[in-house]
């Protein structure tokens, strides 16, 4: 039976190159993850340095807080926050010059995602309608496959707080598809200036 | 590997949610990153790892994992205690007060003020051996602070403590607040005869707080970033009381 990502991750403390087993495990979520949130090519940029990120901070993991697997995750996503920060400090320098053609990699991106899969207008006006972090918490589950205790650790967040607001989030999606309001037929028109995944 | 990754759609609500829930893990299809993407992580991680100076001792390493072992059975053994008395509450309610049930839940007895241990991320510093030049490696933030207030967690959660920073030694650069809130361990105390082996009484031998108890605080950010992001108080001899020998050596490791 192999050992867990647990295991493996304290053993990585006294013997660093045990960390690629982990490298190995879970690149391809990962990277899924990021892919999902911006694009291949963000996700291939950024899937390095979140390793990098991962395994220099493989000291403060805390297994009371939830699996491995959830915590890197939250590296994940604080690797690519960090970019999106980096990317719009650029777009705003550069926009004064020249048009920036990269797209930012946020909820835009993810409803672009959604728009070329055909997602149903209306679960797209759905998610749009929620806050950041209810929407990325139904996000983490539905695309990460995490649970929501799993969810909540990657948000820094209690799990009963996650389980309330994604009955809350899952009631108003179910709204949103079951009776369509006249914004469902166009996404765009109630598209959220700033609710990007917080 | 070329394969799509789709997620299969996660159990989310019932069966009114199954038409969204599997419209959205269609949309989650993603290629799986090519080998040459996964061997510039791997080139990476090899360097970076073979940069790192040896700073863990492995009895601390064991003792980390001993201690997380008792931990987790206390816990364990905590939620089968409390969800035993909701049973055995719930099977009473049931035959006095069946309208009860619904609304009936066993109380919780709530930490008090007095001092606790800093066990919140405890497990996680236990990774390393206390010493100043792993503290000047490996924390993020650290300071010279006093305890101004404490919202004690609910039970499993942490305690939001509030710190009046006298001096920071590491972390927020120029704009450094003021005053700092942390989340640290609440709940039972874990030293002395609770403390159920040795290990476990050594490794959870951290200073125990109250408002107005002067700290030296390290810690790290969780999932790495800025140095104050996700933040974790680190246990196990890294954050200690007050002495000022210490603060200054502090003070020169973290320059």
């Amino acid at each position: 039976m192999p050992d867990s990502d647990e295991d493996v991750l304290a053993r990585s403390l006294r013997q660093a190159a045990a960390f690629e087993e982990l490298v190995r495990r879970h690149s391809a979520p990962v990277h899924g993850y990021l892919q999902r949130r911006s694009s291949a090519q963000v996700a291939d940029d950024l899937l390095a340095e979140t390793w990098l990120q991962a395994f220099a901070s493989r000291g403060s993991y805390d297994p009371g807080r939830g699996p491995v697997r959830a915590w890197l995750f939250g590296v994940a996503r604080h690797v690519l926050s960090a970019a999106q920060r980096q990317h719009r400090r650029a777009h705003q320098e550069s926009s004064r010059n020249e048009a920036v053609t990269d797209p930012a990699p946020d909820w835009d991106a993810v409803d672009a995602r959604l728009d070329a899969a055909a997602t149903a207008p209306a679960l797209r006006s759905g998610l749009a309608s929620l806050t950041g972090p209810d929407r990325e918490l139904v996000l983490l589950v539905v695309w990460e496959q995490l649970s929501p205790a799993e969810a909540a650790a990657v948000l820094g967040i209690p799990p009963g707080t996650a389980r309330s607001r994604l009955h809350r989030a899952r009631r108003q999606l179910r709204q949103h598809v079951s009776t369509p309001t006249p914004a469902a037929a166009d996404p765009a028109a109630s598209h959220p200036s700033s609710g990007r995944p917080s | 590997m070329s394969a799509d990754h789709r997620p299969a759609p996660r159990r989310l609500g019932d069966a009114a949610d199954r038409g969204w829930r599997e419209d959205l893990a269609r949309a989650g299809a993603v290629p799986a990153p090519g080998p040459g993407v996964l061997e510039d992580a791997r080139s990476r991680l090899r360097q970076a790892a073979a940069a790192e100076a040896p700073g863990v001792h492995e009895d601390v390493v064991a003792e980390r994992a001993a201690a997380e072992r008792a931990r987790s059975r206390r816990r364990r053994t905590a939620m089968v205690a409390v969800a035993t008395a909701a049973a055995v509450l719930a099977a009473v309610l049931a035959v006095t007060a069946p309208w009860a049930v619904t609304t009936q839940r066993p109380d919780v007895v709530a930490t008090g003020q007095g001092p606790v241990p800093v066990e919140d991320g405890g497990a996680a510093s236990c990774a390393f051996a206390y010493s100043p030049d792993v503290l000047a490696d490996q924390v993020t933030f650290a300071f010279d602070g006093t305890i101004t207030r404490i919202d004690t967690g609910s039970l499993f959660e942490s305690n939001r403590v509030t710190f009046e920073v006298t001096t920071w030694f590491r972390g927020p650069g120029a704009d450094a607040p003021a005053s700092i809130t942390l989340p640290m361990s609440p709940a039972a105390p874990r030293t002395g005869a609770d403390a159920t082996t040795r290990e476990d009484s050594r490794m959870l031998d951290t200073p125990g707080y109250t408002v107005g108890t002067r700290l030296l605080v390290a810690g790290a950010a969780r999932f790495g970033g800025g140095p104050l992001e996700d933040p974790v108080v680190w246990g196990c001899d890294f954050t200690r009381y007050y002495d000022r020998p210490t603060a200054q050596q502090w003070a020169a490791a973290l320059d």
